[in-house]
């Protein structure tokens, strides 16, 4: 082997190198961004689900349906319908929006906040029409959009959830198996979506990132 | 429970049968075969130059729900190497089943490769459709399309995605 061989063997192998560790990093960087915006990823054989960090707090007894927010309707006289009451379920359908006085969305994890109510807690009052928040993340912009200028005339309630899920065809060659074992994984991301629309057809809706992050959803 | 979401195909001469494939994993895999397993692709290879079958998948949910709409459907991410291959499928959904073919049939246009910003799987035959109680999706009929560039072997993964709204 000559010389001159042998360094084309070694640049091949620093590339190879430098190749697998741009790899290494951008699947590292890849699942952490993913995971901050509130993307699920299971893995097939054991179910485990990784989850965001702002989802560690999960508060065990509202960890239902993977679903990372619920609602809750309150009437103008004060009785309350809860998306879930003990073992049996609402939904959409059963809100008697005549009778409507607020709908929130209660995230069913803990939000990093010195406040005393830990949980993000989204309220439209249905006789202003305008949103309350407390904690999660608003953008300037949105702020001024959802806290004024309440449309007028009848309001007909939009709450939706929308719901990604991700699944592969194929799998790894199992040549690469060995080297790389982590296949059959699963995506899945829910947006919440919060508002009214009133009798000329405008609109004033939220959309609620599983993170936390609240937007105006134009869609 | 809220909704529950699964992936069926369907598959055989028409009527067809139902196969629940669930929703994760390698849920099927593209052959020179009409049948609802991942597995045997190797036992009925596509030549290079031809056309898989086609595969029908539609989603199935169950559960309580009040309303399932806004059928989103398109490809995340594409195979890697791709050299070679194409994947195609029946824009807006197809309602009406016919026995799977390798010929040019049904999905006749490039798949989505993004978010289609609206609805393009029909429910019902009707794009703005909707479930109101547990029951199926119109399909999406997507086929893999190669050329004689194609290398031989196994194809990499490709991730598909499902969106839809809840209420």
């Amino acid at each position: 082997m000559s010389t001159k061989t042998k360094d084309l063997t070694n640049n091949k192998i620093d590339e190879l190198l430098q190749i697998r560790q741009d790899g290494i990093i951008n699947y590292c960087k890849s699942t952490e961004a993913l995971i901050k915006m509130g993307v699920k990823i299971g893995k097939k054989e054991n179910n485990d689900m990784t989850v965001p960090v702002s989802f560690q707090p999960y508060i065990d007894k509202y960890n239902r349906s993977n679903l990372e927010f619920e609602w809750k309707a309150t009437y103008l006289d004060n009785t309350i319908i809860n998306q879930f009451e003990g073992d049996s379920e609402h939904h959409f359908g059963h809100i008697d929006q005549t009778k409507l006085k607020s709908i929130d969305l209660i995230s069913n994890f803990t939000w990093p906040t010195d406040n005393e109510e830990k949980r993000i807690i989204i309220k439209l009052n249905w006789e202003t029409g305008l949103f309350e928040i407390t904690n999660g993340f608003t953008p300037q912009p949105v702020k001024e959009i959802i806290h004024m200028y309440p449309l007028q005339g009848e309001k007909k309630l939009i709450l939706k959830t929308r719901k990604r899920v991700s699944m592969s065809q194929g799998d790894i060659n199992p040549k690469y198996k060995e080297f790389f074992p982590m296949s059959d994984e699963f995506f899945f991301y829910n947006r919440f979506i919060l508002g009214y629309q009133v009798a000329n057809g405008d609109k004033k809706v939220i959309i609620v990132e599983p993170s936390g992050t609240i937007g105006i959803f134009d869609n | 429970m809220a909704a529950t979401f699964g992936w069926t195909q369907q598959y055989g001469a028409s009527p067809g049968s139902a196969s629940d494939l669930g929703i994760s994993g390698n849920l099927f895999n593209f052959k020179n075969k009409d049948d609802a397993t991942a597995a045997n692709y190797s036992t009925y290879p596509i030549t290079a130059g031809n056309k898989s079958f086609e595969v029908w998948l539609k989603a199935k949910f169950t559960g309580t729900f009040n309303k399932i709409e806004n059928i989103q459907f398109w490809r995340s991410t594409n195979f890697s190497p791709a050299t070679g291959l194409s994947l195609m499928w029946g824009p807006g959904g197809v309602s009406a089943y016919a026995t799977p073919v390798s010929a040019v049939a049904k999905a006749v246009s490039a798949i989505a490769t993004s978010d289609p910003g609206s609805a393009n799987v029909s429910i019902g035959g009707n794009i703005t459709g909707n479930l109101a109680a547990s029951g199926y999706t119109d399909y999406a009929v997507v086929q893999l399309v190669t050329t004689s560039a194609a290398a031989a072997g196994d194809t990499s993964l490709a991730i598909f995605t499902l969106n839809y709204d809840e209420s």
